[in-house]
């Protein structure tokens, strides 16, 4: 048992080059917004410690190439991921396209049951916007995942995003957990299976 | 007003936002004292006007004063390369030698060409060296340091100075030449100490023999023809490469335009390759060192020489690769591979960040390091500095929260990285050699018969070709 967290979880951000997953999460994990960001070469990483419920919960957040010929690379990053954002550019009607395949990503190669959520990132730009919000919930909820447009820029959503989607994962651990009787505190090592750690997905 | 004072006032342009006040202050002063000819770093009249022998006299007569000349620590560098150049000339009277030291002069003692390629003095680089390097590094020159760093560099210069002309001599020889391999080894035993900056573009030029792919004219047709498709990626990392660097941070500063121009035209020359997120460092880098079009044909001889092979459209050979890293890794830091393999920490989600960026996660004094390693020694020194990196951070590794040691490995502490730390574990990996990288390469990636078959192929010849390969099955 870990003193440091109650829990631990993965999260993955997936989505084309340059739709702002780097932003996204900096602004989560540091709040802040900056123009001068680097374009993200394989995999970078970020951790924030949150409070949820009276727990405390680390989430490990990676960040992923986009440039589709990284997919070979980031495939190997879904092992383990506890929760997956797939992001898309709401003034590039292509980056919403190719959500498709992104979910085509994560049923070959995440474990069932992961946790997903689809964000619509760069709302602040609402004169450029092409993808409308009403058609990407309608094609979220057709799948049954959670949707959010959000804005790194001026931190809209943001946070709600990424705390979505921790309080989905820890349902669901929560849900493996009484259903098995087991110890109310879960420790989870990083790149360690859902099937593992929870016992089983919901 | 010469070429070369424009080149200064943009090494002032450059420098100031950055440097300490004092620097800032006496670069200022002097930058802007029309009567100190020497900073135009134009050679004296008698070396534009006349041959080697009118050259070496006036070096002679002109050598004290230049050393002299050290009011600011930016400037001063340049200044040594061509004073070393020069000494090398007057102590290396062999007529073989000299010739070679003539043609090597083209470039090293005559600045207004260097300056006419944009090599020879890194005015980036001297704005950078402020920031980044540490103290204590052999390349570093300040004025606390005094004249004792002064005459090492000196001495490092006069080094490389002497290797590379050695290096022109037999860089056409077989590999199995003995005299070219007493060559590359003396480059393969001084590039652990690293390249002095003042030297570095032309290092790196020579033993990648930039020379042999160079044509007139070719950049600026690549440059000129239309738009492939890959080009929308392409404008997408412009301005997510080094946006913290004056030359890169904003559309209008210089080193946009540049990079996206070198990568543009090395996507028309090598359609098969494109362009791959990491080579927009990769080129960044060069472009800290030079201009444009030089940027493009070392981009072109560093790509053809296998010493980045991980930026093909598959990314197979990087696979390939992180696989021969692990064994590696297992060989030689047991400890740390252990502690890795218990935290699911694979070298796949590390090594892409470093090996494709051209190891951005390293400082800057380490990660040039790095680049003269690999730059002079070829493809297994990238295996090896990959290790020394590993080495260096080993300890934090190991005492870092499990949840945590991937952040370590992608944004390593400076001071883990000092480029004498990463020197000493580098020196320390001598096993690491090409012929044994190249066995572990045929362990993971056996060659393959179709993969070699002779170009072209036609139908019936594939055919046959199939049909032989099964009956002798």
């Amino acid at each position: 048992m870990n003193p440091e967290y109650d829990y631990l979880f993965k999260l993955l951000l997936i989505g084309d080059s340059g739709v702002g997953k780097s932003c996204l999460l900096l602004r989560f994990a540091d709040d802040t917004y900056t123009e001068s960001y680097i374009s993200t070469i394989g995999v970078d990483f970020k951790i924030r410690t949150i409070e949820l419920e009276g727990k405390t919960v680390k989430l490990q957040i990676w960040d992923t190439a986009g440039q589709e010929r990284f997919r070979t690379i980031t495939s190997s990053y879904y092992r383990g991921a506890h929760g997956i954002i797939v992001v898309y550019d709401v003034t590039d009607a292509d980056t919403f396209k190719n959500v498709k395949n992104w979910l085509q990503e994560i049923d070959r190669y995440a474990v069932e049951g992961v946790n997903k959520l689809l964000v619509g990132n760069k709302s602040d730009l609402v004169g450029k916007k092409v993808v409308d919000y009403n058609e990407a919930k309608a094609f979220a909820d057709s799948l049954g995942i959670s949707f959010l447009e959000t804005s790194a820029k001026s931190a809209t959503n943001v946070e709600q995003a990424f705390l979505t989607m921790a309080k989905q994962i820890k349902d669901r651990m929560g849900n493996n957990n009484a259903t098995q009787q087991t110890k109310s505190t879960v420790n989870i090592k990083p790149g360690q299976p859902v099937q593992q750690s929870g016992g089983g997905c919901c | 007003m010469t070429s070369q004072t424009v080149h200064c006032d943009r090494v002032l342009a450059l420098s100031l936002p950055i440097l300490p006040a004092p620097f800032a202050f006496r670069f200022s002063r002097v930058g802007h004292d029309a009567a100190r000819p020497s900073l135009t770093a134009r050679p004296p009249r008698a070396i534009r006007s006349f041959g080697p022998s009118s050259c070496r006299r006036a070096v002679h007569a002109s050598r004290p004063r230049l050393l002299q000349q050290t009011t600011c620590p930016t400037l001063k560098t340049s200044q040594f390369a061509s004073a070393s150049a020069r000494v090398t000339l007057s102590t290396l009277p062999r007529p073989r030698r000299m010739y070679s030291t003539c043609r090597l002069l083209d470039d090293l003692d005559a600045p207004h060409r260097l300056a006419s390629r944009g090599l020879g003095s890194a005015p980036y680089l001297a704005s950078r060296r402020t920031m980044d390097e540490p103290i204590g590094s052999p390349t570093s020159v300040r004025s606390a340091a005094g004249d004792d760093r002064a005459a090492e560099l000196d001495e490092t210069l006069m080094q490389w100075i002497a290797v590379l002309k050695d290096w022109e001599l037999v860089r056409d020889q077989a590999e199995t030449d003995r005299g070219k391999r007493a060559v590359l080894k003396k480059i393969v035993e001084m590039c652990p100490n690293g390249v002095p900056n003042e030297i570095r573009p032309v290092v790196w030029q020579k033993v990648l023999d930039v020379d042999k792919y160079r044509k007139p004219g070719l950049f600026d047709e690549l440059v000129a023809r239309a738009p492939l498709p890959i080009y929308d990626q392409i404008e997408k990392d412009i301005g997510r490469t080094y946006p913290h660097h004056v030359m890169f941070k904003d559309p209008s500063s210089s080193g946009q335009a540049q990079l996206a121009s070198v990568l543009k035209a090395y996507a028309q020359f090598n359609p098969q390759v494109g362009y791959t997120q990491g080579m927009n460092f990769i080129t960044g880098l060069l472009l800290l060192h030079m201009p444009p079009e030089e940027a493009f044909f070392t981009l072109v001889a560093l790509m053809a020489s296998h010493r980045f092979p991980h930026h093909d459209a598959s990314l197979q050979s990087l696979h390939v690769s992180i696989q021969v890293f692990d064994d590696l890794v297992a060989h030689h830091l047991p400890k740390l591979y252990a502690r890795l393999t218990e935290q699911h920490v694979s070298a796949i989600t590390y090594l892409p960040r470093w090996w494709m960026s051209g190891w951005d996660i390293c400082p800057w004094g380490c990660r040039v390091r790095v680049w003269d390693c690999v730059m002079s020694e070829g493809y297994a020194a990238f295996h090896r500095a990959s290790l020394a990196i590993l080495a260096c951070v080993q300890d934090h590794v190991m005492h870092t929260h499990e949840s945590e040691v991937l952040d370590v490995l992608l944004h390593p502490l400076a001071r883990d990285l000092q480029p004498a730390l990463f020197s000493a574990q580098y020196r320390a990996l001598s096993s690491v050699t090409a012929a044994r990288i190249d066995r572990l390469h045929a362990k993971y990636d056996p060659p393959k018969a179709v993969l070699v078959a002779p170009a072209p192929l036609d139908a019936g010849g594939l055919v046959a070709r199939l049909l032989n390969t099964f009956r002798k099955k």
